[in-house]
């Protein structure tokens, strides 16, 4: 299911449209470096702070102007959690597997998936590098390896 | 910090009705639950419901989702209040609501008040995968599977890691839940008995480092509660009322990943996943109240893990940062001889409702003298902290008997 996040998703009941959720088109810019690859956060054109996952305004200086800047990928393993529940049957094929937040080179906090090394453990403050991943309904989404 | 001009004690609590379903029974609605509830916590009171000019919900309850939930209650109650509102930050919401309510009835804007919770979601959907669709942010953290036990476990994880929590130390958590438990008629894992800290480890991993048994079981059913608030001048003996002695919140975030993008304020200087805005509600309603944790004969939390337990009670200040785990080994909470900590057994052992009210009802009994578990001799003094989203917000209210 691919969606559109700058358009959200409409709520159906039945046949009819009871809502619509999180229409995002500030958080654009991270999808389109998704689909090429790439790992983009935002970045006040006004201060210069990194913004992660989402900005609408920039509380350092209260801007409300950013660009987008690619991440080098590279940060460490901040926390994590290996999952050998999943929440709905799209995610079964894939366990275990490991949620976890990365703080990346640039200081800020990413949700990811973090996979393990061959044989080996996620562990608090190991280095990690960008990849893509197919993971569950949504496509290649940007997950990050420990580096062995 | 702004100097509180609430009158502690000011307010009471003069009626309490309760609704429970379980799953044997005839399946009703939250709808119905909460209106059951408002109806008995009328009765308890003794006034005519004319006389209630404030409103006040929960959050629409999950297995019920209802835009505008307090105009549902409002229509069925056909009564026409000053003042009426949902109060939705998450579980922390549905004791704030009393805090609101306080306010509104100190400040002499209404006379009255109601104040309803309740969901039978258990009965109508399956919360497991309910409750990950709303704990996680849509766009950056849901997309990757997230659970809602593998959402706490980042704080989990972290907070282990920076102040060397072993998963023993946790278990005497839910060892010592499970003893309150097994000592009420309503608790969900009465009928499993005693665990020991070798069960709690054997259990299955649901996602590291939470273990079943470190983790919260769902109430088979519904909990329905109503209070009925006015100033405590009004109140009478019969009505065995607890005042509100002081009250307090502290929200960061709705999702995790933003909680640490929250920094260069309390309980943030620096982003952290190891103190909460528990420890600011806290702080709010001890300095409202004139009162400091030595004070309180009985706390109550609604917090669904072990970890987050042992964060609370630092948080909520029965210790230090970081002291959570020798307060816990040296019988810090011992069922014998600790601080009567979750008295019921609480999320852990004697359930988690998706409300959280079964707590107060809880604190409000001990305070009474009418536990249907173990009575803590001579309780006065009930800390209550509630909360929502994963360690989200919070609220903690202090209540008190005897001072009406």
């Amino acid at each position: 299911m691919e969606i559109n996040w700058a358009e959200g998703f409409p709520l159906m009941s039945g046949p009819f449209q009871i809502g619509h959720a999180e229409p995002s088109p500030e958080t654009a810019g991270y999808w389109e470096g998704v689909r090429v690859g790439e790992l983009r956060i935002k970045r006040c054109t006004g201060c210069g702070t990194h913004h992660h996952p989402r900005r609408i305004l920039c509380m350092a200086c209260n801007g409300d102007e950013f660009d987008w800047v690619r991440c080098s990928g590279a940060g460490t393993v901040y926390t994590f959690s290996t999952v050998h529940r999943a929440p709905t049957r799209e995610f079964d094929a894939d366990l275990p597997y490991t949620v976890g937040v990365v703080e990346l080179a640039e200081g800020v906090f990413v949700f990811s998936r973090i996979l393990p090394p061959d044989g080996g453990e996620v562990a608090i403050g190991a280095p990690v590098e960008l990849t893509f991943r197919e993971i569950g309904p949504h496509g290649k989404l940007p997950a990050f390896r420990m580096r062995g | 910090m702004t100097a509180s001009k609430y009158v502690p004690d000011s307010v009471a609590i003069v009626g309490l009705g309760t609704k429970i379903v379980t799953r044997e029974d005839l399946r009703i609605t939250s709808l119905q639950l909460q209106l059951y509830a408002i109806r008995d916590a009328i009765t308890a009171a003794g006034i005519d419901r004319h006389q209630i000019g404030g409103v006040f919900t929960c959050r629409s309850p999950m297995g019920f989702t209802a835009p505008q939930w307090n105009m549902r209650i409002v229509q069925e109650l056909k009564i026409v209040p000053n003042l009426t509102t949902e109060v939705t930050s998450h579980g922390a919401g549905v004791l704030h609501q009393l805090g609101y309510a306080a306010m509104a009835v100190h400040a002499g804007v209404i006379d009255y008040a109601v104040c309803s919770s309740g969901c039978t979601g258990p009965l109508w959907t399956d919360m497991v995968k309910v409750n990950a669709g709303i704990e996680a942010d849509l766009q950056f953290e849901a997309p990757y599977g997230p659970t809602t036990p593998s959402l706490y476990a980042q704080w989990g994880q972290r907070y282990m890691y920076e102040f060397g929590v072993k998963p023993e130390d946790l278990a005497i958590i839910a060892v010592e839940a499970r003893r309150w438990a097994c000592e009420h008629p309503k608790a969900a894992m009465r009928r499993k008995g005693q665990i020991t800290v070798e069960d709690v480890l054997a259990s299955k991993m649901l996602a590291s480092p939470i273990r079943m048994l470190d983790s919260s079981a769902w109430f088979p059913g519904g909990f329905g509660t109503a209070v009925v608030i006015t100033r405590s001048e009004n109140a009478r003996p019969e009505q065995k009322p607890i005042t509100i002695t002081g009250f307090g919140g502290g929200a960061t975030h709705e999702w995790l990943t933003e909680r640490l993008s929250l920094s260069g304020v309390e309980p943030a200087m620096t982003p952290n996943l190891t103190t909460t805005g528990a420890r600011i509600a806290a702080e709010h309603a001890y300095r409202m109240a004139g009162l400091a944790p030595k004070d309180m004969d009985v706390v109550e939390t609604s917090v669904p893990f072990t970890f987050a337990n042992m964060m609370m009670l630092e948080d909520i200040g029965f210790c230090r940062k970081g002291e959570g785990r020798d307060f816990v080994r040296n019988g810090g909470i011992s069922f014998d001889t600790g601080l009567p900590f979750n008295t019921n057994g609480g999320y852990l052992s004697f359930g988690q409702t998706p409300h959280g009210m079964h707590m107060a009802v809880e604190a409000i009994e001990q305070l009474r003298g009418e536990a249907q578990g173990k009575q803590v001799k001579g309780a006065r003094r009930a800390l209550c902290h509630f909360h929502g989203g994963p360690l989200a917000n919070h609220a903690v209210m202090i209540l008190s008997a005897g001072a009406a």
